[in-house]
């Protein structure tokens, strides 16, 4: 398996060890190209960390497997679509020598957080460690809860359900105090 | 199939036709279903919500990494790099205010990382069976309530500060804040080569414990001590409570 290929597979994991290697491997090659269409360096880095989030997000909950594109054009294809999303809110001309990005997807979170969602995002963030990570397998990564018991060193299949019901007991909580 | 199975199969895109039938059939016929299934898909567009910002802000610690070890720029460059650098600080206080936590819990959850094993490497296929070497092989595997029966084995046997260290480390993982708190202060005068890191997880256990006064104490003796060490972060933690 090559590199790249080695690569995609542990962040398909959620290796962030790997996502910091790619960020460092491709930055200054994205920063370069991106700065071309009068990008300045703090946005484009900001562009670059958003494309790189949203890649990373892909592999993670889409598990998504590249066939006709490597690492390096699969970022730089989202990190395109972000430029000319931006561009666009800007109302300024898309870049002749910038085609329409089809063969990538657009990343996943494009619609702001619902009022809804915000309130449940601040109580997330009040939740403990243990808690927020159980329910980010679950409810980001997509596992099952046999997939979590596989990955992690609970005991068995109750005892994740229990700690998983536990950490929704307490999210309902403080919702219901706020 | 219970209705939590079906939203549990149908977050995970994994419904079969005859399931995916089923849900339609309720979430046409019965609110409370609709209610829940509302709550878990929002769930689910938080995590990856909250993922991002974690992402984000390691991201961005990691540019300040690197960038302090490169060399100084040219100084017609550096003007712009030295105004990139200022506007990405503004960003992260903007960051920062926008984030501060409310609580001692959320605090520690955005402060605490787990610290790896840099006292005893762990070969699988060839541990020699010590206490030493099933304690880290417990704790690199996150088996934390083995890795504890070890270290306080060790402790018992031949204590050592370093390994006195790794078993509060371990008790944090297991969320025996108080235990991990009283092995930390008792370990902070010792000969140990984690003088630093003893300071900065007591404190956060402090934190975390609600201790405010003790944390702050902590941080600051720490700051005394190894000024170089998590400087920022420190000085973070220090204006948040």
């Amino acid at each position: 398996m090559n590199e790249d290929k080695q690569l995609e597979q542990r962040l398909r994991q959620d290796d962030k060890q790997a996502l910091e290697t790619v960020y460092l491997k491709y930055k200054d090659a994205f920063i370069a190209y991106v700065r071309k269409h009068q990008l300045g360096t703090s946005d484009a880095l900001d562009l670059y960390q958003d494309a790189i989030i949203a890649m990373h997000q892909q592999f993670v909950s889409k598990q998504v497997v590249l066939q006709r594109s490597n690492l390096k054009t699969y970022l730089f294809g989202i990190g395109k679509n972000l430029l000319l999303k931006q561009l666009e809110d800007k109302k300024r001309p898309r870049p002749a020598s910038m085609p329409p990005e089809r063969e990538e997807p657009l990343p996943l979170d494009e619609s702001p957080l619902t009022e809804e969602q915000r309130l449940l995002l601040k109580h997330f963030g009040s939740l403990s460690k243990s808690c927020q990570d159980m329910l980010k397998l679950f409810y980001y990564r997509g596992l099952s809860i046999k997939e979590i018991v596989a990955l992690t060193n609970y005991k068995d299949e109750n005892t994740v359900k229990s700690h998983k019901s536990r950490c929704l007991k307490r999210l309902t909580e403080f919702i219901a105090k706020k | 199939m219970s209705k939590d199975n079906l939203i549990e199969k149908y977050l995970s895109n994994r419904l079969t036709e005859a399931e995916k039938q089923q849900f339609a059939h309720w979430m046409a016929s019965d609110e409370d279903f609709q209610r829940e299934v509302a709550f878990h898909e929002n769930l689910q567009r938080v995590t990856r919500a909250h993922e991002r910002q974690q992402l984000k802000q390691r991201l961005q610690e990691l540019d300040q990494q690197t960038n302090a070890k490169q060399p100084p720029a040219r100084p017609q460059r550096g003007r712009w790099l030295g105004l990139a650098g200022l506007l990405l600080l503004m960003c992260l206080s903007v960051y920062w205010l926008c984030n501060q936590p409310s609580n001692p819990e959320k605090i520690y959850a955005q402060y605490h990382s787990p610290f790896p094993n840099s006292l005893q490497p762990v070969s699988r296929d060839r541990s020699d069976g010590s206490l030493e070497s099933r304690a880290f092989l417990f704790y690199e595997n996150g088996r934390y309530e083995q890795a504890l029966q070890q270290f306080e084995s060790i402790a018992k046997d031949n204590p050592r500060p370093d390994f006195g260290f790794y078993q509060g480390l371990t008790l944090l993982q297991l969320e025996r804040f108080e235990e991990a708190s009283e092995l930390f202060e008792a370990l902070k005068e010792s000969d140990t080569q984690y003088r630093a890191e003893v300071h900065w997880y007591g404190a956060l256990a402090h934190i975390r414990l609600g201790q405010l006064d003790e944390g702050r104490s902590n941080l600051r003796s720490l700051q005394q001590i190894r000024p170089d060490y998590k400087k920022e972060a420190i000085e973070r933690l220090l204006n948040e409570f």
